[in-house]
């Protein structure tokens, strides 16, 4: 009989103590992955610069061909087909997502990060740039607001061509900002220099005044001048 | 006045027994059984005392009784009898009647260890005793199954020894989540995985599942719970079936004996099934010449009397060939009969086990086992070694508890060659072209590794020897296990029993995946170690109150049972993944340059956890009314860690009724031979839950999303599916109806369900649902599908002839089903979940789920014909032909049209018959089995008729063939008109070569078979011998088996030259079907067994 209380007891025992984990249903955080509270901002950058490449070069490719820069090979269905540029398309805006965290991080932190965020303002604008000119309209507005937007629409790519050139005009600030928190990987200068990346910032706004010179000759011949 | 008298009563029962106790008498007598032979170990036991004994040899016993007690004798398989002692009594002889009853089965409902009668079911139940599983050839218990049960479906990913088996149980009720069914082993969740650790290109076929670690000679029965009515009380995992496998070691069956050892042990050989018939006539080349570098054989005819260069001549010139003295040598252009027989092997395997058993006083029990099973496959290299201990007791003590339980220890080592699917990227194995060697290239006499660095020698560059391979490479999977289940109840009352059982699943699995630097696949170049560990842990915690046959009236008696789950699952698997062998021959990480836990096979981590804990509480009560019409009613509360609070908790409730005919007066056992009918009718519902950390954002974090030359570029990003606070569990909910029959003192049984299964919210993930990815990300988990499954499942068993000690009987089984996604949301892309993108099972709105979608060679059908597609140009229909080439016109390279259905893998139904012819101790059985439909993309047969090894396209090599079909424009389709407007049928003479290597077999839809198939499953002999030969021996019972598994497979669409068994499954455990990339043919097995028991 003794034994039989014994056993209860170190049953009800082990029911207690492992019933403690089992019983735990807030177990809703991925232990194997980071959270964005975590992240680090110098990583998110090299994402973006690393998205950048891809489909800067995404871009490319199928147009190296087309405009005979390379051989096409076989018929026009080879390099162009329903799926081409889908790949740019959704890692710009992957891409645009990060920015958006850069932002907050920015925002949210007491010295800021305007030196990460002013190189990647300048790939966001070069990104929208790229899609306006292979695509004309194209999501902004509703852009990266999965909740609000499950389905963005369109903004006229001369709207969203004129916001481009308002956030180079943010970005050379945040470089001229005197932060002194650089980015640990520049994988385009080998160095971070933030000089160069102003010069990248205004050879894009020339890029977009070109671009303009047809829709609006006024504004282009002024900002080719200006700069 | 009532209690007066029952006062009085009482008194006068006393003065009897106390009268009775002084008249102690023996008692003998003789025991027989229905033909009169004298019937040994029978139980003789004093009703409601612990004092008996046995009947001996001769059936012979006697007993120390007193007048007035009852002498119960009881004998596994006859009806129990009671004999009462009078003062006249002394003697007590009769024969013992067999028990039809015996005959129907036991099920254990839910974890509450509550058995109940088949016959008080109201859902399909199916039983496979142990006689149906031990001692075969064959070392994984669920392949055993295989067309035994109807409405179960399983296959093999491949016929390497411990490789995975797929397992699902009234199709799939989830496009992309898991459908494989929930395994309970003596009560408690047993996992049933197959840890993958790659996909079909990384050879995730050959990873075992993990009821390879169960001993199939330690196992007394198997029960298959197959529809949600069944599997309510089992909580979510039990939607796709429960798998209820009772251990020899928790057996709690009665014994004839006090104590009884049994020992078998079988030896068995494993041969390929059956390899194609090569044809000796024409060798490697094309176009009829011969080419020592070709893969195909069309160089020509070997009686030609021409010289071909020798398969190594081409490797490099004399300084740069490993073998220079083959350098410019020709041999004679010859067939080598034998070059893919020779590269196999026949296996040699033998399983051990040993069961001890034994009864107390009291009702105690214990038993022990010992299992070894070690078993080569027919593939050099390959095999498995498995150890199995377990030991088991109940004890029933008089202060009413009873405890019971479990501890099983298993030890389990798979070495397999590297399989893969063959057309996958990058993927290394032995079978990428083995079954298609030319013809005159004699492999396995030639060296497979370069003398100065032991890298593969081959004559082509683009693949490693095969005999490299199974030198070189290799996994290897180690498994140590413990599982065991601690049980206590106690009786309150003869109506009450409250129950406690704890599971206990543990195991830790080691798979190591090794390629010596040397071979020519892209990942494995320099050598090649990715080792992980993985800790499965299973905690299972169950408490149950019932409250059982309390009678509310005369007629209407009710039982419940109110029960608490919690369940707790954790994986956790660290891994490293290494690179650049330093030393040629050793696999240790520490011999490799580069490692690290991304793997680029894998593409991801080796290492992670995931956890996950399901509380639920469920309740069945069961009305039976004057035992003929019965209701069931269930329910169940889930609760899971892997929603959001508001989504976490679903109750899913069931419903049965079912009445027995045959109780109702005027129906009976009198009326045409009806011994039993009974008609039911459940409703259940079940939930599913989606895996872990679904609902909650991460940040993606790469160790090397670019390598510069300072060294890798952590990134970190946002993953592009996005996390859905909002999921939500998904409800199946399944109606069920049938019947069941037993006629002619059940010589003739019949069973026959219809089932419907709807499932809504179907939760798609990993990918989920596309979603517009301006929204900056790509898919998010949701539940947004819905299917139907429906499907009918017939049981037909027949004795047709029993006279005397003959008796020829007959199990039939039927099952067919149709799975059919109705709604996939928005998604207007048809859904790949397995296979490749263009070659692959795919879910469609309106379609069987899994149809396979690829290229197809364009046809014509003008009633195919619509507004946009005017001619009709499809899958269907007459060929559409190349004018200029006289070859066909391929729907996206030529046309660019998109995939189209190309095949529906799903059967039209499947039948298994065995037969059973039993004399005395002999018994013959035979299991033949029958698939109607079902569409298989072969990959083998593909190359067969691409490479023309076999002798199906050896005719008219050196002539002209005519394809036939119309012409029509090789880049829009249109067909072309001849003056009058007809259509002009091809013409164009093209050769063999031209037929069947370059074009014909290309599309995917030229490799769509359908799979119907005849197979002799098994065979197999027995003798028992007669127990008088065994009286003066220490034995009880021996037994000798012969048995042979998948002896014969007929194909009917397949040429039958292929030897195709389109059992096959490439894409590894999970939900594809119908997909054969080459993953290795199936085996053929023979067993001698012997069985004793003491």
């Amino acid at each position: 009989m003794k034994n039989i209380f014994k056993y209860t007891f170190l049953t009800l025992m082990l029911t207690a103590f492992i019933g403690c984990e089992t019983g735990d249903l807030d177990l809703l955080n991925d232990p194997n992955n980071l959270t964005e509270e975590s992240a680090d901002p110098n990583f998110i950058l090299n994402d973006v610069q690393i998205t950048f490449r891809n489909i800067f070069s995404g871009y490319n490719g199928p147009s190296q061909t087309i405009t005979r820069m390379t051989n096409q090979f076989g018929a026009y269905s080879g390099p162009v087909n329903d799926g081409t540029l889908s790949f740019e398309w959704s890692q710009s805006y992957q891409m645009f997502t990060n920015i958006d965290n850069l932002q907050a991080i920015h925002e949210s932190s007491e010295d800021g990060i305007a030196n990460l965020l002013g190189v990647a303002q300048i790939f966001e604008a070069f990104s929208y740039i790229l899609l306006v000119d292979y695509l004309g309209d194209v999501p902004y507005d509703e852009a990266n607001q999965p909740e609000e937007f499950p389905n963005p629409k369109v903004t006229l790519g001369a709207t969203v061509y004129a916001k481009q050139l308002e956030l180079l005009d943010e970005a050379i600030p945040n470089l001229q900002s005197g932060s002194t928190i650089n980015p640990s990987t520049d994988l385009y200068f080998g160095e971070f220099d933030k000089d160069k990346w102003i010069a990248v910032a205004n050879t894009l706004k020339l890029r977009v005044y070109n671009n303009l010179r047809l829709t609006q000759p006024a504004q282009a011949t002024e900002g080719i001048i200006k700069y | 006045m009532r209690t007066k008298f029952s006062g009085i009563l009482t008194l006068l029962l006393a003065f009897v027994v106390q009268l009775t106790f002084a008249q102690e008498k023996t008692i003998s007598g003789t025991i027989s059984d229905e033909n009169s032979l004298p019937l040994p170990g029978v139980n003789v036991i004093i009703k409601g005392t612990s004092t008996g004994t046995q009947s001996d040899f001769d059936g012979n016993y006697s007993v120390n009784a007193s007048v007035g007690q009852t002498i119960v004798y009881s004998y596994l398989g006859y009806t129990t009898q009671e004999q009462a002692v009078t003062a006249g009594t002394s003697n007590i002889s009769f024969s013992m009647a067999p028990d039809a009853e015996a005959l129907s089965e036991v099920v254990v409902t839910g974890y509450g260890g509550r058995t109940k009668s088949k016959k008080a079911l109201g859902y399909a139940v199916s039983t496979i005793e142990a006689e149906a599983i031990e001692n075969k050839p064959e070392s994984d218990v669920i392949r055993s199954l295989n067309g035994k049960v109807a409405g179960v479906q399983i296959v093999g990913t491949g016929g390497a020894t411990g490789s995975g088996t797929n397992f699902i149980i009234r199709s799939k009720s989830s496009i992309n989540g898991n459908n494989q069914p929930l395994f309970v082993v003596d009560g408690v969740p047993f996992d049933a995985s197959t840890n993958q650790q790659t996909g079909f290109g990384g050879g995730n076929t050959v990873t075992s599942s993990r009821f390879l670690d169960l001993d199939p000679n330690n196992i007394e029965s198997v029960q298959i719970l197959k529809g949600l009515s069944a599997a309510v009380l089992y909580g979510q995992q039990g939607r796709n079936g429960v798998v209820l496998i009772k251990t020899k070691t928790g057996s709690s069956k009665d014994l004839n004996k006090k104590f009884e050892v049994t020992l078998s042990q079988s030896v068995y050989v494993t041969k390929i099934s059956a390899l194609a018939e090569y044809q000796n006539d024409y060798g490697q080349g094309a176009n009829n010449a011969p080419n020592a570098g070709f893969v195909g054989n069309w160089g020509g005819r070997f009686d030609a009397g021409l010289d071909i260069a020798h398969p190594y001549a081409g490797l490099g010139d004399a300084e740069s060939n490993p073998f220079p003295q083959f350098v410019d040598v020709e041999i004679p252009y010859s067939a080598a009969p034998n070059n893919v027989s020779d590269f196999f092997r026949t296996g040699i395997g033998s399983s051990t086990s040993i069961n001890v058993a034994g009864s107390g006083d009291g009702g105690s029990r214990y038993n022990m086992n010992f299992g070894y099973t070690t078993e080569d496959g027919y593939i050099p290299n390959n095999g498995l070694t498995r150890y199995n201990f377990g030991i088991g007791g109940s004890a029933k003590l008089s202060n009413k508890f009873t405890f019971n339980g479990t501890a099983n220890y298993s030890n389990l080592r798979v070495n397999t060659p590297p399989i893969a699917a063959n057309n996958a990227a990058n993927s290394l194995s032995i079978f990428t072209r083995l079954l298609f060697i030319p013809r005159n290239v004699d492999l396995g006499n030639l060296p497979f590794e370069n003398p100065s660095d032991g890298s593969s020698v081959y004559y082509r560059a683009d693949q490693e020897n095969p005999y490299w391979l199974l030198k070189n490479a290799g996994t290897e999977q180690k498994v140590s296990r413990f599982y065991g289940s601690y049980n206590v109840s106690y009786d309150v009352s003869d109506f009450i029993r409250l129950n406690y059982r704890f599971g206990l699943d543990t195991y830790n699995e080691v798979q190591d995946f090794k390629v010596n630097r040397g071979a020519v696949t892209t990942n494995y170049i320099t050598g090649y170690l990715r080792s992980t560990s993985a800790t499965n842990l299973i905690h299972d915690h169950n408490f149950n109150a019932g409250f059982n046959n309390i009678k509310i009236s005369e007629k209407l008696t009710f039982s419940t049972s109110l029960g608490f789950n919690a369940r707790r699952d954790s994986y956790e698997q660290f891994g490293i993944s290494s690179t650049d062998q330093i030393t040629f021959g050793f696999f240790n990480h520490k011999n490799f340059l580069n490692g690290g836990d991304l793997d680029a096979v894998r593409g991801s981590s080796l290492s992670f956890e995931q956890e996950q804990n399901i509380l639920g509480i469920y309740n069945e009560t069961s009305l039976d009314y004057d035992n003929f019409l019965f209701l069931t009613l269930s329910g169940r509360n889930d609760w899971a860690s892997t929603l959001e609070q508001q989504n976490r908790s679903l109750f899913y409730p069931g419903v049965s009724l079912y009445f027995v005919a045959t109780s109702l007066d005027g129906i009976g056992s009198n009326s045409g031979g009806l011994g039993y009918l009974k008609f039911r009718a459940a409703y259940g519902t079940s939930a599913r839950f989606p895996s872990p950390y679904s609902t909650r954002d991460v940040l993606l974090l790469q160790q090397n999303g670019f390598i510069d030359s300072d060294g890798p570029i952590v990134t970190n990003s946002v993953d592009s599916e996005r996390f859905n606070t909002d999921l939500k569990p998904e409800l199946q909910r399944e109606f069920e109806v049938g019947s069941d029959a037993e006629f002619f003192n059940r010589r003739l049984v019949i069973e026959a369900t219809v089932y419907k299964r709807f499932i809504e919210d179907q939760i798609i993930q990993n990918p989920g649902r596309p979603v517009n990815p301006s929204t900056g990300f790509t898919s998010i988990a949701d539940n947004i599908a819905k299917s139907e499954i429906q499907g009918v499942e017939l049981g037909l068993n027949f004795v047709p002839i029993k006279a005397g000690d003959f008796t020829w009987s007959i199990r039939n089984n039927f099952s067919a089903y149709e799975n059919t996604v109705t709604d996939t949301g928005d998604i207007e892309e048809p859904i790949l979940f397995a296979g490749f993108i263009g070659l692959g099972n795919y879910a469609v709105e309106g379609k069987p789920l899994g149809v396979i979608i690829g290229s197809y060679a364009a046809r014509i059908d003008s009633n195919n014909a619509t507004e946009e597609n005017p001619f009709g140009i499809g899958v269907e229909g007459t060929l559409l032909i190349n004018p200029t080439d006289g070859k066909v016109i391929v729907s996206d390279n030529d046309l660019g049209l998109g995939d189209e259905i190309v095949g529906d893998p799903n059967p039209d139904w499947n039948a298994t018959s065995i037969h059973t012819f039993e004399y005395r101790g002999l018994s013959l059985s035979a299991q033949i089995e029958y698939q109607h439909g079902g569409d298989i993309y072969s990959q083998t047969a593909s190359q067969f008729y691409r490479r023309g090894v076999t002798t199906v396209n050896t005719d008219n090599r050196e002539g002209s063939f005519v394809l036939p079909g119309v012409l029509a424009d090789p880049t829009t389709g249109t067909p072309l008109t001849d003056g009058s407007g007809n259509q002009i049928p091809n013409t164009i003479q093209i050769s063999a070569n031209d037929v069947y290597f370059i074009n014909l077999v290309d599309p995917v839809g030229q490799g769509i078979y359908d799979a119907s198939h005849f197979r002799l499953r098994e065979i197999s002999l027995g003798y028992t011998l007669p127990e008088k030969f065994l009286e003066k021996t220490p034995f009880g019972k021996v037994s000798f088996s012969f048995s042979g598994q998948n002896l014969y497979v007929r194909t009917f669409n397949i040429p039958q030259a292929f030897n195709i068994d389109p059992e096959a499954l490439s894409s590894g455990v999970g939900n594809g079907q119908g997909l054969e990339f080459q993953t290795g043919p199936t085996s053929k097995r023979y067993s001698f067994s012997v069985k004793a028991t003491f």
